[in-house]
């Protein structure tokens, strides 16, 4: 017997399993249409570091020395 | 890494200061150069710009049409009296890309785009430039060959013929999300006719060479006949030469090679 | 370094920055402004993410110098409401799914919104022809071109 954990989801929908044939927005919609959504890059925290991938133009090549003083 | 942002008020101050430094480069729209230094291109130094309104003119009323190099999609699409131009323009971007690129960049963009040199090849386009051996009008065609060692120069000035009736032009670009996009294959042909016969056909193409370049062997199947479906296939027929298509995420150099003629005969035919 | 001042109106407010040469307006708006509405999907030109409006024309912010916004009005989907509520695209948007993951939403909106203000009532070729400079992975396009025409027709929602 499957239990129904409605404590775990109270805030999140109507829980009396009658969604269907209701119209219902996407819970994440008003911040998608208002640009407010925080995607990943939306935070800037203090002390970042930033980092760039430098990748091989040579495939299967053996890398022998990384020069890093430009970076 | 910062560059420094040099703005003059004329075209010619603008052309001194591109030519004496060879880590500088002209800011047109912004398209490429911008893209250039978002990557970090550490070549450019220094970006030149120029508010110069002779860049921005349009003149229609005489034998070729001459247009400024700073003129963008946008404004080409804005001029009634360019409607043979307004394909191409239209193939390019999306309606923000248009207020910004330029047609004196796009002679600069490199393979699969530069879509509106393509039409330019095919409208005998002469090229106006300052440089450092002072001013010249380059062929379209030379221009394109020696365009790495262009950097230098300012483009001032495009002009190409206006074809005499609408039918006269042709522009078609081929392209996985239309009508924007890296080409597939773009084709553009001016056909002017004499007693219904063609005469002086100039065909050029788009994403089958390094460069946009003529398809000379196609111009001259077509060269005194009427454009019917026997000179539409010999032209067709001959469409691959003088081509090396690249393989790109697009398209394979297979594949270019295999519809460009299906797309010269829908083309030439008029078809959509 | 050298930096250059740099006035511009932010969605109506006048702001006023230093920003270092060559850089470009999506950086100065997201790092310096702190306006993040503005999406950061390519630098090349290609996706639209970075739509924005500048004298109520669409521009890619990641492909403009950021001083060649000197004087000029410069709009982002910050500031698209003109009060406490949504604007008709916003909630045409919200009402037609026009959304999924979102991250086309801002750049999507703008496009739009650049359209509607000067062509109210839009066929749906021209929408498309507004949005082609807008990619969007999640959705297959159609809802949020219906969401336009639904704006443009009084906000009515389709199903």
């Amino acid at each position: 017997m499957l239990e129904l954990r409605k404590d775990l989801f109270a805030d999140e929908r109507d829980d009396n399993l009658k969604e269907i044939g209701k119209g219902t927005q996407r819970q994440d919609m008003l911040g998608h249409v208002t640009g407010t959504s925080p995607y990943f890059d939306d935070h800037k925290l203090q002390g970042m570091l930033h980092l760039k991938v430098v990748r091989s133009t040579h495939s299967h090549a053996r890398l022998r020395r990384i020069d890093t003083s430009e970076a | 890494m910062s560059v420094s942002v040099k703005t003059f008020a004329t075209a010619s101050e603008a052309a001194s200061a591109l030519s004496s430094d060879r880590a500088a480069r002209y800011f047109g729209g912004g398209t490429l150069l911008m893209r250039a230094l978002n990557e970090g291109d550490t070549s450019i130094t220094t970006v030149v710009r120029a508010t110069d309104r002779g860049l921005n003119r349009i003149e229609t009323s005489g034998g070729r049409i001459v247009i400024g190099a700073g003129v963008t999609f946008a404004r080409i699409l804005a001029e009634r009296e360019l409607p043979f131009l307004h394909a191409a323009a239209r193939s390019i971007g999306g309606p923000a890309v248009r207020n910004m690129g330029t047609v004196g960049g796009n002679l600069f963009a490199p393979s699969p785009f530069g879509d509106f040199t393509v039409a330019l090849l095919a409208l005998d386009a002469m090229i106006s430039t300052q440089g450092s051996l002072g001013a010249r009008d380059i062929p379209i065609d030379e221009f394109l060959q020696t365009r790495e060692r262009q950097s230098g120069t300012l483009v001032l000035a495009i002009s190409c013929i206006k074809p005499a009736t609408g039918e006269a032009f042709r522009y078609r670009k081929i392209a996985r999300i239309r009508p924007k996009g890296g080409s597939l294959i773009t084709l553009a042909a001016h056909l002017p006719t004499n007693a219904g016969r063609v005469t002086g056909a100039r065909i050029a193409f788009g994403s089958m060479a390094p460069l946009p370049i003529r398809a000379r062997a196609a111009e001259r199947a077509l060269e005194g006949r009427a454009l019917d479906a026997a000179a539409i296939g010999a032209a067709a027929a001959v469409i691959g030469e003088g081509t090396s298509p690249p393989d790109n995420a697009l398209a394979s150099a297979w594949y270019r090679r295999e519809v460009a003629g299906v797309h010269l005969k829908r083309l030439l035919a008029g078809q959509e | 370094m050298a930096k250059t001042a740099l006035q511009f109106r932010h969605n109506g407010r006048e702001t006023a920055t230093f920003v270092e040469g060559g850089a470009n307006l999506l950086m100065v708006l997201r790092d310096q402004i702190g306006d993040m509405t503005a999406k950061f999907g390519c630098a090349q030109g290609g996706c639209g993410a970075c739509t924005v409006l500048i004298d109520g024309e669409p521009y890619l912010a990641c492909l403009m110098l950021a001083e060649s916004v000197e004087g000029r009005s410069v709009e982002t989907l910050d500031g698209i409401r003109s009060g406490p509520n949504l604007h008709p695209l916003q909630r045409a948007f919200a009402d037609n799914f026009a959304a999924q993951c979102g991250y086309c939403t801002p750049g999507m909106l703008m496009a739009a919104k650049a359209l509607l203000d000067r062509n109210p009532q839009p066929s749906r070729a021209e929408v498309v022809e507004a949005i082609s400079g807008n990619i969007c992975r999640c959705t297959g396009y159609e809802p949020i071109i219906n969401a336009v025409l639904a704006a443009a027709s009084g906000g009515r929602a389709r199903a």
